[in-house]
């Protein structure tokens, strides 16, 4: 529950945030802003949070610290959904471009920077292959994917972090129903219903497990906001 | 049409994993600006999704920074959000929203009634009866307004009282429709708890006042959609129109 080490090799320099730790201002390994230290409105005390502050009064040399703090997180959250890396990079892209943009709305009282930003990227990918797929026939798109591929792909393509560790096991401690739920979601961009739909499972249980599993994950990650 | 707290909030995770179509999605939205606990507890959701999306951290190729970078200098920053929305720490932004928009319902419901009246005089009593109902569910002690602007144009508006179990919706410019869709209004307690309160007829001129009787127990938000003619068992199409009711 202490601060995760970076595990990769992937840190370029560090930097001191005021409590003293150490940041990386470069690589994602470390899940700047989002620990014990967010809890509550603490968020605002964080070095993003200070970033974000200062990018949202025009400050570029800040926004692109902040670009280097969190653009593998982004880059990440965006490929797991869209998977094609051009297209990820495309909304990578816009993704930075709405933080530029609406950094004055952020609220540190709803959520640190980090939330703030992968909800983002998050939302964005999703918005992009569910406008892609709407021509297409959904279902015949939903029984065709593997249920399986996105869990098990955790493995070769993510950095190795020690957050990405404690993920992964929180992960494993949910039910197979919970953690199906909450990866065909998150991971795999699914609507509830067609997720039901590809577990087979009814409407009403599917909804609960992603809100239990997501309860559970949260306890399990001592995540506060 | 018992909705207990519990079948609302249930959706808290699929909204958090953007596991929502764009309907509920925006109907949960409206559902959360009335509910503090539910905002609590979907920020802590969204924070805990996070953890899943930065867990699958991956370099980013080196050439996007300079793209991102560059395109920034040449982009214009957004104002913060006006001091009204959050100002008055207690008082959520709907019930700002929702007080500035009674007023534009009073004056608008003023002038629908005046037409009312003025065609009941012309015409039958039954217009009479119906603009004194409308009088008298604005005037009932538990009205409840909402109003919003349409999308694709116009203004609508909603009184509703519970214990007279009425609903008036007033309509400005709303879109004209082709031949064989029509307006539909409906009572939402929860996403999946939606009942129609009749085809809207609308004339070309997108003005209307319509009155109908609706079981309004539970109802949380009233949404317009566009149906085909004759109107459906359940939306078929995204609202171009939802709004929460709040007390007026």
């Amino acid at each position: 529950m202490c601060r995760p080490l970076v595990v990769s090799g992937r840190v370029g320099s560090l930097v001191m945030d005021r409590v003293g730790r150490l940041d990386p201002v470069r690589g994602s390994g470390r899940p700047v802003g989002l620990h014990k230290r967010s809890t509550g409105t603490g968020a605002a005390g964080g070095l993003l949070e200070e970033l974000l502050g200062r990018a949202a009064r025009g400050d570029q040399a800040a926004f692109s610290a902040l670009y280097d703090a969190t653009s593998s997180q982004v880059f990440g959250t965006v490929r797991r959904v869209v998977r094609d890396p051009s297209q990820s990079e495309e909304v990578t892209q816009e993704v930075f471009i709405d933080v530029w943009r609406h950094a004055a709305r952020f609220d540190a009282e709803i959520g640190s920077a980090r939330t703030w930003i992968l909800t983002m990227a998050h939302r964005r990918a999703v918005d992009r292959v569910r406008r892609a797929e709407a021509a297409s026939d959904r279902e015949h798109r939903a029984a065709s994917r593997s249920t399986t591929r996105d869990y098990d792909e955790v493995e070769e393509t993510v950095e190795r972090s020690l957050e990405a560790e404690r993920v992964r096991r929180c992960l494993e401690g949910l039910t197979d129903l919970q953690r199906e739920s909450v990866t065909l979601a998150y991971y795999s961009g699914y609507t509830y219903p067609e997720v039901a739909q590809l577990l087979d499972a009814p409407l009403g249980t599917v909804k609960t497990r992603m809100r239990d599993g997501l309860v559970r994950m949260r306890d399990c990650l001592g995540v506060s906001r | 049409m018992t909705v207990t707290m519990d079948d609302r909030h249930t959706l808290a995770g699929a909204y958090a994993l953007d596991a929502l179509d764009d309907g509920e999605r925006r109907l949960f939205e409206a559902h959360l600006e009335t509910c503090a606990d539910c905002r609590a507890e979907v920020a802590e959701l969204r924070a805990t999704a996070a953890y899943l999306g930065a867990a699958s951290a991956v370099p980013a190729p080196p050439a996007l920074r300079d793209h991102v970078l560059s395109q920034i200098a040449r982009t214009r920053q957004l104002p913060p959000p006006r001091r009204t929305a959050r100002s008055a720490r207690g008082v959520p932004r709907w019930t700002v929203n929702v007080l500035a928009a009674a007023a534009t319902v009073l004056a608008v419901l003023a002038i629908s009634l005046g037409v009312l009246a003025w065609q009941a005089d012309q015409r039958a009593d039954d217009l009479a009866a119906e603009a004194r109902r409308v009088a008298a569910v604005l005037a009932a002690p538990d009205a409840q307004n909402a109003a919003a602007e349409v999308e694709g144009g116009g203004q609508a508006s909603v009184v509703a009282s519970e214990t007279r179990g009425e609903v008036v919706l007033v309509t400005e410019d709303l879109p004209e429709l082709s031949a064989d869709e029509t307006y539909q209004l409906w009572l939402i307690a929860a996403p999946d708890d939606i009942t129609s309160a009749g085809v809207v007829d609308v004339p070309d001129t997108g003005d209307v006042t319509f009155l109908t009787a609706g079981d309004l127990g539970g109802v949380t938000t009233i949404a317009l959609s566009v149906e085909p003619q004759g109107g459906s068992e359940q939306p078929t199409t995204t609202p171009v129109w939802a709004a929460e009711l709040g007390s007026g």
